[in-house]
């Protein structure tokens, strides 16, 4: 029975074209005895260099354009700009927050409560006694803006008797059975 | 000044290093984005986007691991593919979309005379075959037929495996030649044998 000649893929082919002698050893025989084969590795071979060539004369024959070093030069510099930008942004923004988690806080919210309940002028009460002298102050109370406090009454100097104090009275005793 | 000593001092923001290097780099950028994209004016946008992306990330080139070229290259290569799909999806309708079709080539590459003016007949033929390989396959042979890289070089700057690197090499070979080479009818016969010999 005749053997098949089994070719290799064109893969395998081109590669060897190119040096790559992987199954060197099966695919050498092979293409010793394979007129077919011999003849599209010489077409590969052949592609090789056609291409070398082709690309370089391409190469080599299109218009060079001028370089334009002022479109990369202005690219470069819109590109910093645009990142001190970022920067700037991302700046500002942080400092909002933080300002805005401050003054949300319990911290601060009790800061600045107490900055509300700064000693306040309190206006004190006019004495029992009867004033010495002078009319009592109409409008007085517990707690007075500051702007609207009104002058405390001097304090006479003369001794003053003070009211007698009332008796408590106490519930009666219970008599005893005993 | 070296080449080392500009581009530290472009690293540090000096303009005139940074022109210095763009002016040196610039043609050969825009002839490889120019060979990958087919188009002058799509080359040009990509370059200019190189250069920018680079000089922007110049503190992270490291020149013990390449040459700056290298390292330009793969931010080239890299925004020519995003380029091309951006065109692709530009220029596909919406009902290839859906239908799941592949996407039609660009065609001003196909139209673009610019780099086939001079070309005598087999290098047209082979420019023009390349224009319909896959766009994988065409990165890899124009990085090692005119960049002239090794695959472990390719794998680097497609960030992909060497085995990968070699394979798409071999895909656009194949592609070309039953482009250029292998007429209709002999393809059919070179299939059906392989498939024989496989059967037997």
């Amino acid at each position: 029975m005749r053997k098949q000649l089994v070719h290799p893929e064109e893969m395998e082919l081109a590669g060897w074209a190119d040096g790559n002698e992987a199954a060197s050893g099966q695919m050498g025989a092979h293409v010793r005895r394979c007129a077919q084969c011999r003849s599209a590795i010489a077409d590969y071979h052949w592609l090789q260099g056609e291409l070398g060539t082709t690309l370089a004369a391409v190469a080599g024959a299109v218009p060079l354009p001028r370089p334009k070093w002022w479109a990369v030069q202005g690219q470069l510099l819109a590109g910093r700009q645009q990142a001190a930008r970022w920067r700037v942004s991302a700046v500002s923004g942080l400092v909002l927050t933080m300002c805005l988690m401050l003054a949300l806080s319990p911290v601060w919210g009790s800061a600045a409560a107490a900055q509300t309940l700064l000693p306040q002028v309190r206006v004190a009460r006019v004495p029992v006694t009867a004033p010495a002298s002078g009319p009592v102050p109409a409008s007085i109370s517990g707690t007075h803006p500051a702007w609207s406090t009104t002058p405390t009454p001097p304090v006479s100097s003369e001794t003053v008797t003070p009211l007698p104090t009332p008796a408590l009275a106490l519930p009666p005793t219970p008599e005893s059975n005993a | 000044m070296t080449d080392v000593e500009t581009i530290t001092r472009a690293a540090h923001g000096d303009e005139a290093a940074q022109r210095v290097l763009y002016e040196a780099y610039h043609a050969a950028a825009f002839r490889l984005a120019y060979l990958l994209l087919q188009d002058a004016e799509d080359a040009e946008e990509v370059v200019q986007d190189a250069f920018v992306y680079v000089f922007r990330n110049l503190h992270r080139y490291d020149a013990a691991r390449g040459p700056f070229w290298a390292w330009l290259r793969v931010a080239l290569v890299s925004r020519c593919r995003n380029k091309r799909r951006r065109r692709q999806l530009l220029l596909v309708p919406l009902e290839v979309l859906d239908a799941g079709e592949q996407a039609p080539a660009h065609p001003a590459a196909a139209s673009d005379p610019a780099g086939t003016a001079e070309l005598r007949g087999a290098q047209r033929a082979v420019w023009e075959a390349l224009q319909q390989v896959s766009p994988g396959a065409r990165e890899a042979l124009v990085l090692r037929f005119y960049e002239g890289l090794s695959y472990a070089e390719i794998a680097a700057t497609l960030d992909c495996s060497p085995d990968a690197a070699r394979a798409r090499v071999a895909h656009g070979k194949v592609q070309l030649r039953r482009l250029l080479v292998v007429p209709e009818e002999e393809r059919a016969y070179e299939g059906e044998a392989v498939r024989t010999a496989r059967a037997g």
